[in-house]
């Protein structure tokens, strides 16, 4: 744990850290060893993308491991799935004021191509109501609909499989964003009928930065929005058609990969006490609430992280603050979701704690007596 | 005195914060820092400062030797040119006697 011998690590929604023994490891051996073959190895051969694939095949309960395309994070994916989708001008796209700027600004540049997005507020925990949902649905008729599986910023996880079953039934299609979701909720892709689904191994898979990947439907056939070589099939001009290869082109980053092989393998060997991490979440609201801080509680189910602000102290002056002076790391202001900040009333900001498995009451302790402090002493 | 900066990115797109490490620490620079609106708080773990002049502000740990610096939204390029121009003017021999 070097250059943090001390500190209390609270931004997990961002990057997970620590990381499970054996990553580091893995990730140099992986250095040292002689490369992969990229898709040309023998039967003896292993192959670290295909072991990859199958874990998270599991993870996200899928059949079909070579429809999860490997690349480098969820904005990689988000960004092949929303250029990639076959849209004509004038279709529409659905989308929650959740979501995170890997989405807004892709859709963003879709408005300015001719294809029409439509938001859908949230309510004041972050999350999508569904039936605020079906009346937007049942208005604009997108043809795709786009909704983070949780709020990066209050933690509130979406009814993901009520909300996809009301997007289809009015025929659109679904991509999911399960960056705060993959390896902290239950993801249950094919039985909630979900197109297409973007992750990243940096966050609650606890693997490192660098990895990430998009999940495709069979049937789904996605315009390759990079192109390049592949290894195989070199004599196409075109990417090929079939999945993951025609969604990834270019070397993969084999060593980040062992590395995230390593974390899904310990996960699986080492499955996370929710409801343990949940309790000490609320312990860390509860605490915050009764110093007199601004706390969104979503309540129902979410993922670790508590949003919050202190009453006369800016964000950006109390995370100084907590972590110049008490080494506590965290992330105060829009957490790239600045839409969401006027649905929770809180147009300036957050300071955001984000938790995880190896977090403890005595950090969340230590944590509250820090706020008290800025508390009482009103900030700098 | 010699220095270093970093432009320190936060959310928002006017943002004009810069982070400099010093040769000296947060409560030496405060001596240099005549006419300026200086506040301390010695309740936290480590004590931090802030220092503010015609809506410029410095502030940091006063035991640490980097500083973050919020120049205006307006005209910001010549307040940091002019602040940057008086750091480096500083001499630190008062510091090392």
């Amino acid at each position: 744990m070097s250059g943090c011998k001390a500190c209390i690590y609270m931004n997990n929604a961002a990057t997970s850290w620590p990381k499970p023994p054996g990553v580091a490891e893995a990730m140099a051996e992986a250095v040292r060893a002689l490369p992969g073959e990229a898709g040309r190895g023998g039967i003896r051969d292993f192959d670290v993308f295909h072991e990859v694939r199958k874990e998270l095949a599991l993870l996200m309960e899928v059949s079909e491991p070579e429809q999860i395309a490997l690349g480098c994070n969820s904005t990689w994916a988000l960004n092949q799935g929303i250029f990639g989708y076959p849209l004509r001008r004038g279709d529409r796209i659905l989308y929650s004021r959740a979501e995170h700027n890997a989405v807004l600004r892709p859709l963003h540049r879709m408005e300015k191509q001719g294809i029409r997005t439509v938001e859908v507020p949230v309510d004041r925990a972050g999350r999508l109501e569904p039936g605020v949902w079906e009346r937007a649905v049942r208005e604009h008729g997108p043809k795709l609909c786009v909704f983070t599986h949780a709020s990066n910023v209050t933690g509130a996880v979406n009814d993901a499989e009520t909300l996809t079953a009301i997007a289809k039934e009015a025929g659109a299609d679904v991509f999911l964003d399960i960056s705060q979701t993959l390896g902290c909720v239950p993801v249950r892709l094919s039985r909630w009928r979900v197109d297409m689904a973007a992750f990243t191994g940096h966050k609650y898979l606890l693997g490192p930065q660098g990895t990430g990947g998009l999940y495709v439907r069979p049937g789904l056939s996605l315009e390759p929005h990079m192109v390049g070589g592949t290894g195989v099939k070199s004599d196409l001009k075109d990417m090929p058609d079939e999945m993951p290869l025609r969604l990834e082109a270019g070397t993969g980053n084999e060593p980040s990969f062992h590395g995230l092989l390593a974390a899904l393998t310990w996960r699986r060997d080492h499955p996370m006490d929710k409801a343990s991490l949940d309790g000490v979440v609320k312990q860390l609201a509860k605490g915050l609430m009764a110093l007199g801080c601004r706390v969104i509680v979503p309540g129902g189910a979410v993922t670790p992280v508590v949003s919050f602000s202190i009453p006369g102290v800016s964000p950006g002056d109390a995370a100084d603050i907590l972590t110049g002076s008490y080494d506590i790391i965290l992330r105060s202001g829009l957490h790239c979701a600045p839409e969401v900040m006027k649905d929770i009333g809180m147009p300036g900001g957050t300071l955001r704690l984000s938790l995880s498995r190896f977090t403890t009451e005595e950090e969340v302790e230590q944590t509250l007596r820090a706020v008290r402090d800025i508390i009482e002493s009103g900030g700098i | 005195m010699n220095y270093r900066w970093k432009k320190t990115e936060n959310c928002f797109a006017q943002a004009r914060t810069y982070e400099y490490e010093l040769p000296v620490t947060g409560a030496e620079l405060l001596a240099y820092l005549d006419g300026w609106e200086i506040r301390e708080n010695h309740t936290f773990r480590r004590p931090v400062f802030s220092a503010r002049k015609d809506g410029l502000e410095i502030k940091g740990i006063l035991a640490a030797n980097v500083v973050k610096i919020n120049y205006t939204a307006e005209g910001w390029e010549k307040e940091k040119e002019g602040l940057e121009e008086w750091l480096g003017s500083i001499g630190t021999e008062k510091l090392s006697e």
